[in-house]
């Protein structure tokens, strides 16, 4: 064994600590007197702290991967989140059903009366809370209910649900007046035009918002939803493989409401903060509508 | 996850744990950075750091917490900021009264033995690294790298550490760092 391998062990029990109290004495003794083997510890010292550093550093390049979620704030002029439930799709009847524990925040609808059938009106009127008529027949556009809770008598408990009043209405008289909602609908295009416009507005106005109003993000290995989404107590849920790639989630404040964007894979996702189920997430072909979103990401990014 | 949870992951050196404190605390952490004169880079670089102080504390399994780990790793934000802000200081007045500092040479060393563990096979790097900077035992270095036994682990890294030693060396000496 040479000279500069025993320095080298000699060196590296002293730095493991496996040298016993004796050993450890004569090693710090030598040291005083031998520059050689002061010179290998520090060279041992410093490939240790290289080692250290390396990790350190790998630590740190894990963490700065770890994606984290900057909101934009901007204000924009969106539709009710009524009209944007609507028109993403989602039946009028769907819609009644999730909300009728809320309707006093319901928008206002402007309502005709119209001579169509019962069956139309039975699914729609008793989400409207407020109703403008423009008929003349007051005692019923006043007060449905309580007019027809007078008029009904024989034919009343037809059903029990709370639009009993245009049934029964209906049922008593001649001439029916029957409730027919006109509710604005529109394609998923011109929803998504909307939002481009109102994107487009972006500049003119930012919130200061705090940071901590953020909503949370997780990342859910799902194996039954694969690339899946829900919002559960205003956290942003991601079912699926999301670790592989950097996901980005793009949050837009509005007047009426916050809206989310996914980012992933160079492709655009729409996430709706009503659904509570896991819902398939849904790619954005709306070329305008992916233009856009790419100006606010970069705009965040810099 | 609850804190002792947290720790009990790190104690087994999962590093999902690290990444779970990263966002839950990211603004939190940094907002008390950049609230006392720091940048946004700064906030999260000292974030970082101060998370990778955590780990390598938590990891030994002697760490006792006697605050919730949000105080604690708030606390080494702090410490952490104010050195960087002492330093910052420091450097604008050397700045001014020695011109030229020149690290070169120890930055260059650096270099060189980062580039060469970068290079080193996957074993030796994780061995070397649980080792001197997670300070885990040979033991749990055996367990965590599926060896049979703690002797295997400790002739492993015996052979790293004398293959680095020698690469670093070899390094060393064309740019004529050894005498």
């Amino acid at each position: 064994m040479s000279k500069g391998q025993s320095y080298e062990q000699l060196v590296g029990s002293y730095l493991d600590n496996e040298m016993s109290e004796k050993q450890r004495m004569d090693f710090e003794n030598q040291l005083q007197s031998n520059p050689d083997l002061s010179k290998e510890l520090g060279f041992q010292q410093e490939v240790i702290n290289g080692v250290k550093n390396f990790r350190r550093l790998e630590l740190k390049a894990r963490l700065e991967n770890i994606p984290i979620y900057t909101p934009v704030y901007q204000t924009i002029a969106f539709k009710a989140v009524a009209v944007v439930a609507i028109t993403a799709g989602i039946g009028f009847g769907t819609y009644y059903l999730l909300n009728r524990g809320n309707e006093s925040t319901l928008p206002k609808v402007e309502l005709a009366y119209t001579d169509s059938t019962l069956a139309e009106t039975e699914e729609v009127v008793p989400a409207i809370p407020q109703i403008q008529t423009t008929d003349t027949h007051s005692d019923t556009a006043t007060s449905p209910d309580s007019e027809i809770s007078k008029t009904e008598s024989g034919t009343a408990q037809k059903s029990k649900k709370r639009d009993k009043s245009s049934t029964t209405a209906s049922a008593s008289t001649a001439k029916p007046n029957v409730v027919t909602p006109r509710v604005e609908t529109f394609t998923d295009d011109e929803f998504e035009s909307e939002e481009i416009s109102a994107l487009k507005t972006q500049s003119t106005e930012t919130i200061a918002e705090p940071l901590s109003e953020a909503v949370e993000v997780a990342t859910i290995k799902d194996k039954k939803n694969k690339f899946h989404y829900k919002f559960y107590e205003n956290k942003l849920y991601l079912l699926g493989t999301f670790d592989d790639m950097p996901y980005e989630i793009i949050e837009i404040n509005s007047k009426s409401g916050k809206k989310f964007f996914l980012y992933y894979k160079e492709n655009f996702y729409r996430l709706l903060n009503d659904q509570v189920k896991p819902t398939p997430l849904e790619r954005i072909e709306n070329d305008s509508l992916v233009n856009e979103l790419k100006i606010i990401q970069m705009n965040k990014s810099h | 996850m609850n804190d002792s949870e947290v720790l009990n992951k790190i104690s087994i050196g999962d590093e999902s744990a690290l990444d779970y404190l990263y966002k839950k605390y990211y603004r939190m952490m940094t907002n008390m950075v950049i609230k006392n004169n720091g940048s946004e880079q700064e906030a999260k670089d000292v974030y970082q750091d101060a998370l990778v102080v955590f780990w390598q504390k938590a990891i030994s399994g002697n760490l006792v917490l006697t605050s919730k780990i949000s105080t604690y790793l708030y606390s080494i934000c702090q410490n952490l900021w104010r050195k960087e802000l002492e330093r910052k200081s420091r450097l604008v007045s050397d700045e001014k009264d020695t011109p030229h500092y020149s690290g070169h040479e120890q930055e260059e060393k650096a270099k060189i033995i980062h580039d060469i563990i970068n290079q080193m096979g996957d074993t030796c790097r994780k061995i070397l690294s649980y080792h001197y900077f997670d300070g885990l035992s040979m033991t749990d270095i055996a367990e965590k790298l599926g060896y049979a036994n703690t002797d295997t682990a400790k002739t492993k890294k015996y052979k790293c550490k004398q293959k680095l030693y020698q690469l670093v060396k070899s390094k060393y000496s064309e740019r004529d760092f050894l005498d």
